[in-house]
């Protein structure tokens, strides 16, 4: 131990509360992906160490014992190279622009970085770096914090991961960074007022988006998505994919392809509703096992669809709940925290992780527009679950590491 | 809560931050409630929609039996050779990689040899990897159907067509390749084949008729169907499997009956419509069996005499309530031929417009009587009382019609004196004329429709005509004009405005003989179902239905009786030819001369009407050949050789009691 022990014996050393929540949603985790994965052709002949449920249970442990790392070091000596790690994840997201070193497994957009056992996605740990060094630079006095300046250096800080996740191209990772971001200047003291502008300007920028992507004529159009970007976002407000004035063999063209595109998600629709109160029971879910809900993508961004289907609305409440109760512990963390390092930090952490429960669940259910969010520990996916677990080592640290009353 | 409380201590601005997620999270929560609670019954019907094909598996046949017991038509296993698609899956995917390397592989070759900028890329595009896996799938099917083709020595030919459209709208079923196999080739496959995956032997109820044509005409034939009738009302199926109607006969009439209700099965399908599981859910009803009144061996004899070659019927009737017994019509045809298809071949022959194989002579087809008619003509008279039996009448060997020379009625029986008794014997259409035209047309007709002549039998096989028979009071021929008393004697020789069938006409002797019921025919004695095992009579029809009591004089009707007796008996008669031993068979001939359209080609349908015994009445038996030579040459004879095998029913069922089966 570096830092100077703040706490009397008597009281608990980690915030077990939490510990059982992240418990609950690994348990939920490791039963859906065996669940999602299990049903496919040939899956029992893959030998244990190549299905994804075991795979899954392996980076649980490996992201414990990074969470328990990172438990070690008092939070205010990690953030002093947060800066280096800011610059590294950087450096990381510009290497996907490499040719040969950005891979895009089939989805057209480069967002992985190929190593010989696993492959890595720079952007989820981009988000951490981001919020180590944001909270670092945000724990300055109050005072300077109202200066337009600082402001906007934070704003800069924001932007330069969001722009390079933006352009691999992956606009849903990308944009979490905003709840993010604002979230940290806002708990950091940040006059409201620079907030609201930074809100209102994106509302419009976004609408103006949104307005020009959707509606305009092809050649007014000078924000340049790309089309399956277009087609997520006309899905999501239902929008008709054939441009006006279309020939009617255009227009059937169009309803074809709108038809392949909604079915992911209505396939998702299907799966959820179809689950009921209570659910058709573990690895009993139609949707997924004769892959209606693509297998693709079933154990990872649609990995709540299977449970949904499997365990109905009770199952999904208590993962809700699950979620809520390690977000509300991370905010009371947050106000435990012994500086306001430790507080920006926190809440830093429970803004991300809110995000992405809300983002894919939303998703899910059609709320949101489907992007490649995962959902913390949930999701199969090796940097979904490290960085989920690091960012709950983060927040014990601060549990750790807390004012003693 | 014990964690927002703790918050309070702590800054608004955290409170802020939770209250944020306490609403996003109710969001959320409200969401799942709406879909997975509210909205539940919308996506559970979605899912059903899309992942489950309802088929619809035909009953079980019902069997018609004959009134012994003998199977003229059942249901047998028929052997199908299929391909279940979804086994195949692998070897599609296999095929699949292999094309699809072959396919990189010649781009590869080819850029070699191209400069840098100019390579194609190796990266197929979702059309060419979607036309690859057509290929692969076919190719891996055709393979398999000409193993099978090969093993079975029978040629199978798969086209791409035919398999593209079984996989795009029927991928779930799985794919006939082979119908019907032979008992040879079901051993073949099960040596060979069997362990192929994805081939496998399908059983399927298939129409049979053990005797082949015994009887065709009164059964009638199958003729397949992809929509049956709307029987199962409320089930929308996706798929029915290959079923068969009754197209005419008992076949037809009693389709319903016979067809049973038919059950229902789901298959689970997947994404890509392969069938998962499949669960029946509705099990078919087998149908009834229909059991005629029809004596096969009776049956069996009346074709016989018959034969194959003449165009003619043969009816017989239990004169005591109507029973048919057999009901022959020549030429016939195997209604086997139509199951499961009939060939092109087979068609052309059974649809010949001369010989008309199809056409049920015995009830669906109308012929001038000719002098089996003269029985009624004898009655009527009798009953007017312009017939005195025993009145010694001359004829001249002709009978003029009008002042013209050539308007004339020839007559067979010669020129001299006749009573009615020698005139009867002999079919003097002179007696018969003068008799008729002494009568008067109406009293003619009064007594035909004593007989129910011009109407229909009620037959249940639709194969049932009214045939013509002019309505009492009538003054204009059928074919137009006024009516004459050329029409009239014409008429009291069975001739001209007259058409009636072999059943109306067996009706008529049965009446005769039985001292005067006309009934109506019967043809099905009863429906049963097997319950169970236990043999269950699920609708009967009562026997002995009489429709009519003649109106005559007993003496008269024992005149007529004695006389057509003596038409056999007496060695003048024209009927001698049913002469027999044991039995007293009563008779009358009756040749038609009618005319061929407009030409003056002419032709003859020959009859014998008939009953025996004489003094206790029990069968009719009425023959009609079409361009047979003469009512006594060509069918009475054909009537013998029926009373005689009658006759030895009779005596082997005295022998081994009334419930004989009769096998074979």
């Amino acid at each position: 131990m570096i830092g100077q022990p703040t706490l009397n014996t008597r009281e608990p050393r980690l915030d077990w509360l939490m510990v059982a929540g992240l418990l609950g949603l690994m348990v939920f985790g490791v039963l859906f992906i065996y669940s999602a994965t299990m049903s496919r052709e040939g899956a029992q002949n893959l030998a244990l160490w190549d299905q994804p449920y075991f795979k899954q249970i392996v980076w649980y442990g490996a992201g414990t014992f990074l969470a328990a790392i990172v438990c070690l070091v008092d939070y205010p000596i990690l953030t002093r190279w947060s800066l280096v790690g800011y610059w590294l994840s950087i450096l990381l997201l510009l290497s996907l622009y490499i040719p040969g070193v950005g891979v895009d497994n089939g989805w057209g957009a480069k967002r992985w970085i190929k190593f010989p056992f696993f492959q890595i996605q720079p952007s989820e740990f981009a988000k951490l770096a981001f919020i180590l060094f944001m909270a670092h630079f945000l724990s300055r006095p109050m005072d300077e914090l109202r200066t337009p300046k600082v402001f906007l250096k934070a704003l800069g800080l924001m932007m330069l991961p969001f722009v390079l996740i933006l352009k691999e191209p992956d606009l849903g990772s990308a944009l979490v960074f905003f709840p993010v971001g604002l979230v940290m200047m806002f708990v950091a003291g940040v006059p409201v007022q620079f907030l609201r502008r930074l809100i209102g300007g994106v509302t419009i920028v976004v609408a103006l988006v949104m307005v020009d992507v959707l509606f305009a004529p092809k050649n007014l159009q000078f924000i340049k998505l790309e089309d399956y970007q277009k087609q997520r976002l006309l899905v999501y407000f239902g929008l008709d994919f054939a441009p006006p004035g279309a020939t009617p063999q255009e227009r059937k063209r169009w309803a074809d392809i709108q038809r392949t595109k909604e079915y992911n998600i209505n396939q998702a629709l299907i799966s959820v509703g179809s689950g009921g109160l209570t659910g058709k029971g573990w690895r009993e879910g139609t949707q997924n096992a004769l892959g209606y809900l693509p297998r693709t993508v079933a154990h990872n961004d649609f990995i709540f669809s299977v449970l949904a289907e499997e365990s109905g609305f009770v199952g999904s409440a208590i993962v809700l709940t699950l979620y809520t109760l390690v977000l509300f512990t991370g905010i009371r963390i947050a106000s435990q925290a012994r500086d306001r390092l430790g507080k920006i930090m926190a809440s830093g952490v429970v803004a991300l992780l809110f995000s992405h429960v809300f983002i894919n669940i939303g998703m899910n259910i059609r709320i949101m527009p489907v992007t490649g969010i995962p959902l913390p520990l949930l999701s199969y996916g090796g940097s979904s679950v490290l960085c989920s677990l690091i960012a709950a080592g983060l927040l014990q640290n601060i549990y750790i590491h807390r004012k003693s009353y | 809560m014990l964690i927002v409380d703790q918050l309070k201590r702590g800054d608004p601005k955290l409170r802020w931050l939770a209250l944020g997620v306490l609403v996003g999270m109710f969001v959320l929560i409200t969401g799942l409630w709406f879909l997975q609670v509210v909205n539940y019954k919308k996506y559970e019907r979605n899912l059903i929609e899309q992942s489950y094909r309802t088929v619809r598996l035909p009953a079980v046949r019902g069997r018609i039996l004959d009134r012994n017991g003998v199977i003229l038509a059942e249901s047998r296993p028929s052997y199908n050779v299929n391909l279940y698609l979804e086994e195949l899956r692998p070897a599609f995917q296999q095929q699949y990689r292999l094309l699809k390397s072959n396919a990189v592989h010649r781009i590869e070759l080819e850029n070699k040899s191209l400069p840098a900028d100019k390579k194609k890329k190796t990266r197929l595009t979702f059309a060419q990897t979607e036309e690859l896996g057509r290929q692969a799938r076919f190719m891996v099917a055709n393979n398999l159907v000409r193993r099978i083709s090969e093993s079975l020595a029978i040629p199978v030919q798969l086209t791409e067509k035919q398999f593209r459209k079984h996989y795009e709208e029927k991928l779930s079923l799985p794919m006939p390749i082979v119908e019907n196999l032979s008992s040879t080739n079901v051993a073949r496959f099960a040596e060979s084949l069997s362990t192929l995956p994805g081939v496998d032997l399908q059983v399927q109820s298939l129409r049979s008729y053990p005797s082949n044509q015994l009887g065709a005409h009164i059964l009638g034939y199958m003729t397949r169907t992809e929509k049956a009738p709307n029987e199962e009302e409320g089930i929308e199926f996706d798929y029915r499997l290959p079923d068969f109607k009754g197209a005419v006969g008992i076949e037809g009439a009693f389709d319903e009956q016979l067809r049973g209700v038919a059950g229902a099965k789901s298959l689970l399908v997947n994404n890509m419509q392969y069938r998962q599981a499949e669960n029946v859910w509705l099990s078919p009803k087998p149908g009834d069996d229909v059991i005629l009144t029809i004596d096969a061996q009776i049956q069996k004899t009346a074709e016989s005499s018959l034969g194959m070659s003449s165009r003619g019927a043969i009816v017989v009737m239990d004169v005591r309530n109507g029973d048919v017994l057999a009901m022959a019509s020549a030429p016939t045809f195997d209604p086997n031929s139509f199951v499961p298809t009939i060939t092109h071949a087979e068609y052309a022959k059974i649809n010949d417009v001369e010989t008309k194989p199809m056409l049920n002579r015995a009830s669906f087809a109308i012929y001038q009587p000719g002098s089996s008619f003269k029985i009624v003509v004898a009655l009527a008279a009798l009953e007017a009382g312009k017939l005195n039996p025993h009145e010694q009448f001359y004829s001249k060997g002709f009978y003029p019609l009008s002042s013209r020379y050539n308007d004339r009625m020839d007559c067979t029986a010669g020129a001299g004196y006749f009573d009615f008794h020698r005139a009867f014997i002999k079919s003097c259409n002179c007696y018969f004329a003068d008799h008729g035209l002494n009568t008067g047309l109406d009293n003619i007709l009064r007594m035909g429709h004593q007989f129910c002549l011009g109407q229909k039998t009620g037959l249940p096989t639709r194969q049932d005509v009214a045939g013509y028979f002019p309505a009492v009071g009538t003054r204009k021929r059928n074919m137009g004009g006024a009516w004459t008393f050329g029409d009239t004697a014409n008429l009291s020789i069975g001739q001209g405005d007259i058409a009636v069938t072999p059943l109306q006409m067996t009706v008529m002797t049965a009446a005769i003989a039985n001292g005067g019921k006309v009934f109506w025919p019967r043809l099905v004695d009863r429906l049963e179902s097997d319950d169970n095992g236990f043999r269950k009579v699920t609708e009967s029809f009562p026997a002995g239905r009489v429709r009519n009591e003649l109106i005559v004089k007993p003496q008269n009707l024992r005149l007529v009786q004695e006389a057509m007796r003596d038409d056999v008996a007496d060695s003048e008669g024209t009927g001698k030819g049913a002469a027999m031993s044991g039995w007293q068979v009563c008779g009358k001939t009756g040749t038609a001369t009618v005319k061929l359209g407009r030409s003056m080609e002419t032709s003859r349908f020959t009859w014998f009407v008939s009953y025996a015994p004489f003094d206790s009445p029990r069968y009719a038996v009425v023959a009609m050949v079409e361009g047979g030579a003469s009512g006594g040459g060509t069918c009475a004879p054909m009537a013998r050789r029926v009373f005689e095998a009658l006759q030895k029913m009779e005596q082997n069922s005295r022998v081994a009691g009334p419930n004989l089966v009769l096998g074979n």
